[in-house]
């Protein structure tokens, strides 16, 4: 499954490091440091929840596959006590973190693993219906 | 009076954002937790389409949360 899924969960972070690099360059070139502040946190929380549900998924997956009758949860409440803990941060420093970003870039995370997953299984099923065509050119063919 | 239903309104934003969030991830998860009891060898194929499914369902209930934890800080803290 991990082979499988390698390379949404490789896109995925290269993206993430990619915009985490280029908001850190902004946080120091830019005036705007409270904006990007906002963003940089909404950004890590996001990612943080993405990465903690799809091991909490793959961890209960793999657990009923192997017929464990131990009971597992996906720890909803410790992803929303995580959000919790960047609106403190917010609120405990307002002139450092825009709260207006910060809420802003929370479902980046999911936007992201929605639109780059969705890619890939659209982009799996055209390579196989090319490779079915081809198939059926060289049957007809012969 | 209007402190009362702000405060009244943070709390229905967190309290049904996480009510959503607990319901279709635990519809989802569970039809997940059946497919892979009944084909183990499907793991990989629903694990890819339950992340898609779990991030399009979570995404919301989170930002009604943080916009109701807002409210109601923005309310405490003045």
């Amino acid at each position: 499954m991990t082979k499988e899924l390698a390379w949404p969960v490789r896109m995925m972070m290269i993206i993430s490091c990619s915009i985490f690099i280029i908001l850190t360059f902004l946080w120091f070139v830019t005036p705007a440091k409270p904006l990007i502040a906002g963003f940089i946190l909404g950004e890590l929380i996001s990612i943080y929840n993405i990465f903690h549900l799809a091991y909490r998924v793959k961890l209960a997956g793999d657990r009923v596959a192997a017929g464990s009758q131990k009971l597992v949860g996906i720890k909803t409440l410790t992803r929303i006590l995580m959000v919790g803990f960047g609106i403190i941060l917010v609120y405990r420093f307002p002139e450092w973190i825009d709260y207006r970003s910060f809420v802003l870039t929370l479902p980046f995370g999911y936007i992201l693993m929605v639109v780059v997953t969705s890619f890939f299984y659209i982009k799996k099923s055209s390579i196989h219906q090319e490779e079915g065509r081809d198939v059926l050119g060289t049957d007809s063919e012969n | 009076m209007d402190m009362s239903l702000a405060v009244l309104a943070g709390g229905i934003m967190i309290a049904f954002g996480a009510l959503a969030a607990g319901i279709g991830n635990g519809v989802l998860f569970s039809r997940y937790l059946e497919g892979i009891a009944r084909q183990p060898e499907a793991q990989g194929k629903l694990f890819g389409q339950s992340m898609i499914a779990l991030g399009l369902v979570e995404a919301l209930p989170i930002i009604s949360i943080a916009f109701g934890i807002l409210v109601l800080f923005g309310i405490i803290g003045g």
